[in-house]
């Protein structure tokens, strides 16, 4: 599916992360971010078969959060079930799951989204996203469950708390709207290698292996993404 | 310890975060139990890291709009439809319950499973806090006597810390209330406790400590880090 550039993202600004880590896929090593030669990022690229606009599709998906949690519409959570199922199961996979336990997972992801419907709140993050949060928890419970771990182990204390009323809520749905339209133009080998960076944390030699590509061109397409969306998740910097 | 006497504190505002890796792995859901524990103790106390977050899950939602959709079995949306009757809750589910009951733990604490407060050493006792083994990573929480000192010590693995209630500083500087810590293998610190109070603060660790002086040679197998 290719989501339209209903917005133009602002342009990118780099941030320098003297962190304490070493590893990592968002701070290309040796500090500075964007001085290299291959800096172009293809700003114009035309975001392939554009239709009217995912912050419509957003729209509509909310509505139909919101005619779950309401009504019990069985039709809105058939038409979520027939966008979000195959997407999740195709995350899950990415995530390194084998394919019955993906299948399985996608349903149960969507289960949970019939069952929490009432809770989302459009207001705070795009559908897209709480979606994408429901079955980030389940796969960090499928993990901890195959290795065996105390089933009673506490499960939503490891994953991000609620926003709470403090928060800015503006932010990050802005930031949402600013990082799809942003993805949209990334080109399809720079967004191939971020999904694999941040579905799997996968090392880097690893995704060099999987897309079949040189080590450095891993890490220059993940640095040339990564600048302009570092940009607008953290416009100010708030680093030690 | 002088909880009752001391005047109500205004609200922590971190000034150590984790970077920017730490928080879009959180977000992804890719970090191990222990420094994920950590991560969501500080956003407890930090707004600017709790919005950093949205923003990354917010990547992760435009990314799962993106994945290229792999089909169910056939009957797949038959199957799940047949389960959604008597689900639906009607509203907000309750929170997860707090299994400790330590008014001065930040909610992420309060609902993880704590073992029994025990000695240490002299002016330093530990919790443990139960997490899963197999990823690698010991997490206690340690109450430190104001003005101790932490014997110097490096690590094999990386060392996150967050500060829950009270302050001590190292090399990196004075960390108070909500501040986060990571350091890696090659650094060697010696942190201390604030002079004004005790110092509470959570410690995930990989592998084990590795303690120079004989206070901590002495402590290493009670922690059990």
């Amino acid at each position: 599916m290719h989501d339209a550039r209903t917005l133009r993202s602002p342009s990118p600004r780099r941030r320098p992360s003297p962190g304490r880590l070493g590893a990592s896929w968002v701070r290309p090593k040796g500090g500075r971010v964007n001085s290299g030669g291959d800096g172009s990022a293809p700003e114009g690229r035309p975001a392939a078969g554009a239709a009217p606009g995912t912050v419509v599709l957003e729209d509509v998906h909310a509505r139909h959060l919101r005619a779950i949690a309401t009504q019990g519409d069985r039709a809105a959570f058939s038409a979520l079930f027939r966008h979000y199922a195959p997407r999740i199961k195709s995350y899950l996979l990415t995530t390194g799951l084998p394919a019955m336990e993906a299948e399985e997972l996608a349903q149960e992801a969507m289960l949970i989204v019939w069952r929490k419907a009432a809770i989302f709140d459009p207001s705070r993050a795009h559908a897209a996203t709480w979606i994408f949060t429901i079955a980030r928890n389940l796969r960090i419970d499928a993990a901890r469950r195959s290795r065996a771990a105390e089933a009673a182990v506490a499960q939503e204390s490891l994953t991000p708390p609620e926003p709470e009323p403090a928060d800015d809520l503006v932010f990050a749905t802005e930031a949402a709207d600013r990082l799809r339209a942003t993805l949209d133009t990334l080109p399809p080998d720079q967004l191939a290698v971020v999904r694999l960076s941040f579905f799997e944390d996968a090392p880097h030699p690893d995704i060099a292996r999987r897309l079949g590509i040189p080590l450095g061109t891993v890490k220059s397409r993940l640095r040339l993404a990564m600048v302009r969306l570092r940009g607008l998740i953290d416009p100010t910097g708030t680093e030690p | 310890m002088t909880a009752a006497l001391r005047p109500p504190p205004p609200p922590p505002c971190p000034t150590h975060h984790p970077d920017a890796d730490l928080l879009s792995r959180h977000a992804a859901g890719t970090l191990p139990d222990g420094p994920a524990l950590v991560v969501a103790t500080h956003l407890d106390f930090c707004p600017a890291c709790r919005r950093q977050v949205r923003a990354w899950e917010a990547l992760g939602g435009a990314l799962l709009n993106n994945q290229r959709p792999v089909a169910l079995a056939d009957d797949a949306l038959e199957r799940t439809l047949a389960k959604l009757d008597g689900v639906r809750l009607a509203g907000a589910p309750p929170d997860a319950p707090a299994l400790d009951p330590d008014p001065v733990l930040p909610p992420t604490l309060r609902r993880q499973r704590l073992g029994p407060w025990r000695f240490v050493a002299p002016g330093i006792r530990g919790r443990a806090v139960r997490v899963d083994p197999a990823e690698g990573y010991k997490v206690m929480l340690f109450r430190v006597a104001a003005g101790m000192t932490i014997p110097k010590h490096g690590h094999r693995g990386q060392e996150y810390t967050c500060v829950i209630d009270g302050a001590f500083s190292d090399t990196f500087g004075r960390f108070g209330t909500g501040d986060m810590a990571a350091v890696d293998a090659s650094v060697e610190h010696q942190p201390l406790a604030a002079p004004d109070g005790d110092c509470l603060c959570l410690i995930a660790v990989r592998g084990r400590l590795r303690i120079h002086s004989l206070l901590g040679r002495l402590v290493q197998p009670l922690v059990g880090l």
